[in-house]
């Protein structure tokens, strides 16, 4: 059926129409998966340590000038710029949405310009992938940034009017060389392999497809050797997903979405131009025999001439899509990273009740030292690191992660805390600066460096972290306000933090010790440093020193506290019913109810040789599983046997 | 008709204009409240003394104000008038540069106004620096870094023309793969023979020399380096160099030679030798510097005070105090003579490091510290002159509380470039200074740049500042490629105490 153009145009402006209010119903779907269940705050938070990719930007010319002195800078400099927004989940799930809405446009574009079947629903592809690798707590951006970028690069070449293939060889050189300064060897992948396939298999340019490989590849190392000064490995790495800086610390899975990220494009241009190509020949080998006329072909981007799909299919194909996207998301997402990247999330913003609170929805058997530690911070700050300490799941390393096989940059950051909070200064300040040699000047890290010096009593140098991080687009109002406290005296509760802290500060001594040899050089300069004496608690606990428990409890008096916390008291029943004992109660003033469950433990303890054992581990386990007996007869890994 | 009257139009419009930009700039007029005292300023550009040919001492103004207006004048010229409404004032280079060339040996003058809002105009005690005669070498070669503790990531040395702002690359670590870049020197100030160390887990420890636009890729990893005046040969250290770190005190960092010896290139046989008196087996020896005739090599020495030599720290690590020596060295029979002590450490009481000598051979800059071998982590670190002819030296006036290290001089024997942590303890910044031909030096000024409020936030630090007489003009292209290559010169480097072993790099001499 021929339709007439007036009516083939009305129809292609409802198609449109259509389709921007479809992809505006899915992106607002999308927006709502991310701001809602995926969170992106969450990812903010995690940036340079679950994250390994640590997006810096900072406002000015001299980090403008330094992103842009390197391959792939423009990309940086942007997806540092965006990144940022991800402190608020709603806008980083719109920045999501609106890179991903222009990958598929972008996608949308060469597809239908290779007149490839169904490309508006494969469009959707690069969409899902975004949202899947996001959902795994990834940080695809500077990928899709950069695919992106590609695409336009090879969207314009395709609109080069100018058809000579030296003129056209020549343009893509020049284009080719803009492309690797602004979006990497990554970006000037894409724009190559997409010019080849175009000259090869749409446009019959075998001249210019013969050298755009090999050019692009001549150009990257001449630009890295001469402008760049990179070595060729490294050169030919930048922005894509292959190079150390995408790969560090991603799991297998996502890494493989962004590889398809990149190549989606390409390889469906090359499949749809073959299958052509290839229908073409055999077509035209029919047309031979049977001598009918060719139909005109479609332009691109529209829709085909026997007009619009019937009301069935107009809906089904789109509800499939949908269908599928939404069981793709619903697998992909990661529900147990996201408790351990909310954690981490809460922890660094010190919301310990929240801490605690996801971290008793934490599946059981399910243990990462790095949520043990927060956890036993967050039971620090909530005053029951002692009572309530063995209800998680406890290993001695995840105390002050001591495990020699943890280096990590979530490490550095975590143990910088802990030890800001008991006054080990000079350690956190090394941890600190470590962290920002290798994710640079980062906001948080700045704020930790500068509190550590206002601390240490060195204002200059704080303020020029201040400074630094006044730069920051999220952290500029903390800086201010910090600049301002260094200038007028700081709030009451911030100042009173301060001085606890310097009182807590070690003047003297190595690094080096172990846990509990650096807590109790830090109680011997100040008896009152409750961290170090709690975290020196529970390394006994941890460890089964019973004796140290017991010849330390004389301290909880003049640190204030009420009673023996339950911990404790475990651990003195413990130490004297080992011994054949009694606990002398003046001396130690344990609660009843303490001593009868430890009576009741033992009486089950015993029947273990006689009963059923399992039937008794059991009902142990029940009835004290969250008991530092239990922990000290079943867990603890140097005594209690 | 209609020509006329828009030509007319646009006239008047620039008439208009003019008057209100001319309305614009400050006039003090005579009403101005005299305040007596200069005002504050960042940087500290007053009461200094200036070479003829530095950039613009940019400064900003931080007395409180809405307006503010500076004048610039010496005794001959015209004066630069500097407006501004946010106390940043930025000197145009031409003029500055004709002022200062016309005025050797006189005055620059800095009258500062400040207007607020009730008071109108204030007017501060004129800043007053000093132009010397003799001008500096035009570029300044550092390293610059993020302060480092075990890791390291981005290292470059760059040159700076002193004259103008511009600051280039001469190589960067991200050419060969993140490693480390340290210990450049140069033979006098000469920028056409410079030296370069580099540790690379892929490309391996070596030291790049680069030689007339030529570079060699030498097989052995050379720390601090002194060239022999005639360029025929360097002597270099070789150190078995830990760090570690300190619970308390402003400085966390600290560095100890675990081992240490000299060791001497000939750069014609290509051939590495240990005279013995340069590497003692119970004594550690570092920080070589050549007299200008090529008569003299002066050097660190410390006997070693413990017996294990792998634990770090080690015993007594803060007993360790060296003497400054010198042994005198035949070029031409290619001999050693005997060693000898110039100044001792139980003399002084302080360790004795990082001794430079003048270009005219009469002065001897060092520093001393507390204990140690590495002064810019010793805030007790300060800078010394000895006068080479009486051996009497002097603690320098132009020290600050805290560390000051990492001196060069100039060409001309009249200007020396140094580190400094005096903003606050923790950064360093390069400082000039000028001395006068008694060996007094002036107060120093922080090397001036565009933006005067740089140094409030820069994170990175500077490192060994060197004097050089013109840009360097090894290409970075040669340089990176030559990092990234096999090493065309294999050295076999006499095996001591000190010779670093097959290993992951230690973070040693890319310290700050």
């Amino acid at each position: 059926m021929v339709v007439p153009s007036g009516a083939r145009q009305r129809m292609q402006r409802m198609w449109n129409k259509r389709r921007v209010l479809c992809d505006l119903a899915v992106f607002s779907l999308c927006w709502l998966f991310l701001a809602f269940v995926v969170e992106p705050n969450l990812v903010y938070h995690a940036f340079g340590t679950i994250v390994l990719d640590a997006p810096a930007f900072s406002t000015g010319w001299s980090f403008a000038r330094e992103s842009f002195g390197l391959p792939g800078g423009c990309i940086s400099y942007v997806s540092g710029f965006l990144s940022q927004g991800y402190a608020y989940s709603w806008l980083g799930a719109l920045i999501i949405v609106l890179v991903a809405w222009c990958l598929l446009a972008l996608s949308r574009w060469h597809l239908a310009h290779a007149e490839c079947p169904g490309s508006d629903v494969l469009a959707y592809v690069p969409v899902l992938l975004i949202l899947m690798v996001y959902s795994r707590y990834q940080h695809p951006l500077a990928g899709c940034l950069t695919v992106s970028m590609g695409l336009i690069f090879s969207l314009v070449f395709e609109r080069v009017p100018l058809r000579g293939p030296l003129i056209r060889s020549g343009i893509y050189g020049l284009m080719a060389a803009a492309s690797y300064c602004l979006m990497g060897a990554g970006g000037l992948g894409v724009f190559a392999v997409l010019t080849t396939v175009y000259a090869i298999l749409v446009r019959r340019e075998w001249m210019l497809g013969a050298v755009v490989v090999p050019a692009g590849a001549a150009i990257t190392w001449v630009l890295a050797d001469q402008v760049f000064h990179l070595s060729p490995a490294q050169a030919f790495l930048v922005l894509t997903p292959f190079s150390p800086d995408t790969m560090k610390g991603m799991k297998m899975v996502p890494w493989v979405w962004i590889v398809a990220l990149y190549a989606f494009v390409p390889v469906a241009l090359l499949l749809a131009a073959s299958w052509k190509g290839l229908s073409r020949r055999i077509g035209g080998s029919r047309k031979t025999r049977s001598g009918t006329s060719r139909r005109a072909e479609p332009r691109a981007g529209s829709r085909p001439t026997s007009g619009p799909p019937s009301g069935l299919r107009r809906l089904a194909l789109p509800g499939l899509a949908v269908a599928v996207a939404a069981c793709g998301l619903t697998w992909s997402h990661d529900k147990m990273n996201r408790q351990f990247v909310l954690m981490n999330a809460l922890s660094r913003q010190g919301r310990w009740a929240e801490v605690l609170e996801a971290a008793r929805q934490l599946p059981k058997g399910q243990w990462n030292i790095f949520c043990n530690h927060d956890i036993n911070r967050a039971l620090f700050h909530s005053g029951r690191l002692g009572y309530e300490m063995f209800s998680f799941p406890q290993k001695p390393d995840a105390l002050l992660l001591t495990d020699q096989h943890i280096e990590s940059s979530l490490a550095l950051l975590k143990l910088c805390d802990a030890y800001m909070e008991m006054g080990n200064l000079n350690a956190s300040e090394k941890l600190a600066s470590e962290f920002m040699v290798t994710a640079g000047r980062f906001g948080p890290i700045l704020e930790r460096l500068a509190w550590i010096h206002i601390i240490k009593g060195e204002p200059d140098t704080a303020r020029v972290y201040l400074l630094a991080l006044k730069r920051d687009l999220i952290y500029r109002d903390t800086a201010e306000a910090m600049l301002d406290g260094l200038r007028n005296g700081f709030e009451p509760d911030q100042a009173a933090h301060v001085e606890r802290l310097r009182q807590s500060m070690r003047e003297r001594g190595l690094f080096g010790s172990g846990v509990e040899v650096l807590q109790n050089q830090l109680l011997e300069h100040n008896p009152r440093n409750k961290m170090a004496f709690e975290y020196l608690m529970a390394s006994y606990l941890l460890t089964g020193q019973l004796d140290k428990i017991v010849a330390n409890v004389e301290r909880l008096k003049p640190l204030g506290y009420p009673d023996i916390p339950t911990h404790y008291e475990e651990a003195i029943l413990l130490y004297y019913g080992l011994q054949g004992r009694r606990v002398e109660l003046n001396r130690f003033p344990i609660r009843p109810e303490t001593v009868q469950r430890y009576r009741r433990f033992a009486q089950l303890n015993n029947s273990m040789g006689t009963a059923d054992p399992q039937a008794v581990l059991d009902l142990l386990t029940r009835e004290f599983g969250t008991s530092y007996f239990f922990y000290y007869r079943f867990q603890c890994p140097h005594q209690g046997r | 008709m209609g020509y006329r009257v828009a030509t007319a139009v646009c006239w008047g419009v620039l008439a208009v204009s003019g008057a209100w930009l001319g309305s614009c700039r400050p006039e003090p007029g005579k009403d101005c409240t005299e305040i007596a005292r200069e005002p504050n300023i960042s940087p500290d550009y007053s009461g200094t003394v200036i070479p003829p040919n530095i950039a613009p001492l940019n400064f900003r103004v931080l007395d409180p104000g809405q307006r503010y207006l500076v004048r610039i004048h010496a005794e001959r010229g015209p004066t630069l008038d500097l407006a501004s409404r946010t106390g940043l004032i930025r000197i145009p280079q031409r003029p500055w540069r004709a002022m200062l060339g016309a005025n050797r040996g006189n005055k620059v003058l800095f009258d500062v106004y400040v207007k607020d809002g009730g008071h109108g105009w204030r007017r501060f005690q004129t800043i007053s620096n000093s132009i010397a005669r003799e001008g500096i070498d035009d570029t300044l070669v550092y390293r610059l870094m993020r302060p480092v503790y075990t890791e390291w990531n981005q290292i470059g040395i760059y040159q700076r023309c002193l004259e103008t702002y511009e600051q280039s690359l001469v190589m960067h670590n991200r050419s060969f793969g993140s490693g480390c870049l340290n210990c450049h020197s140069f033979v006098g100030n000469d920028p056409n023979l410079l030296t370069i160390g580099l540790r690379s887990q892929i490309y391996g420890d070596a030291t790049l020399l680069a030689c007339s636009g030529t570079v060699t890729k030498i097989g052995a990893k050379w720390g601090y380096t002194a060239w022999h005046p005639s360029g025929r040969l360097a002597v270099y250290s070789i150190n078995k160099v830990r760090q570690f770190y300190h619970a308390g005190g402003t400085e966390v960092r600290d560095v100890v030679d675990l081992d240490s010896a000299l060791a001497c290139y000939d750069l014609r046989s290509q051939r590495v030798v240990c005279p013995p008196p340069l590497s003692e087996k119970d004594r550690l020896e570092t920080y070589p510097a050549w007299s200008p005739d090529g008569r003299y090599l002066y050097y660190c020495s410390a006997p070693i005070l413990w017996k294990d030599r792998d634990t770090v720290p080690p015993e007594n690590y803060d007993q360790v105090r060296y003497d400054l020596r010198r042994i005198s060295y035949d070029v031409d029979q290619d001999e050693w003579g005997q060693a000898e002590t110039v100044l001792s450490a139980e003399q002084t009481g302080l360790s004795i490091l990082l001794p430079r000598v003048s270009p005219n051979g009469r002065f001897l800059l060092f520093c001393m510290c507390r204990y140690g071998c590495f002064p810019v982590y010793q805030p007790s670190s300060d800078l010394y002159m000895m006068d080479l002819s009486t051996r009497r030296y002097t603690r320098l006036a132009i020290n600050s509380e805290y560390s000051e290290s990492w001196h060069s001089w100039s060409s001309n024997g009249h200007w020396i470039a140094f580190s400094s942590k005096r903003q606050g303890g923790f950064f360093t910044r390069t400082y000039l200074s000028y001395v006068d031909g008694n060996g007094t030096a002036y107060k120093p000024f922080v090397l001036p740049q565009r933006d005067p409020t740089t140094y409030d936030r820069q994170l990175e630090t500077y490192s060994v500042p060197e004097l050089v007489k013109g840009p360097v003009r090894t290409r970075q292209t040669l340089l990176a490629r030559a990092a990234r290559s096999e090493a065309s010169v294999k050295v076999d480097v006499p095996i001591t105490g000190a010779t670093p072993q097959a290993r992951r790099p230690e973070p040693s001499q890319e310290r700050e």
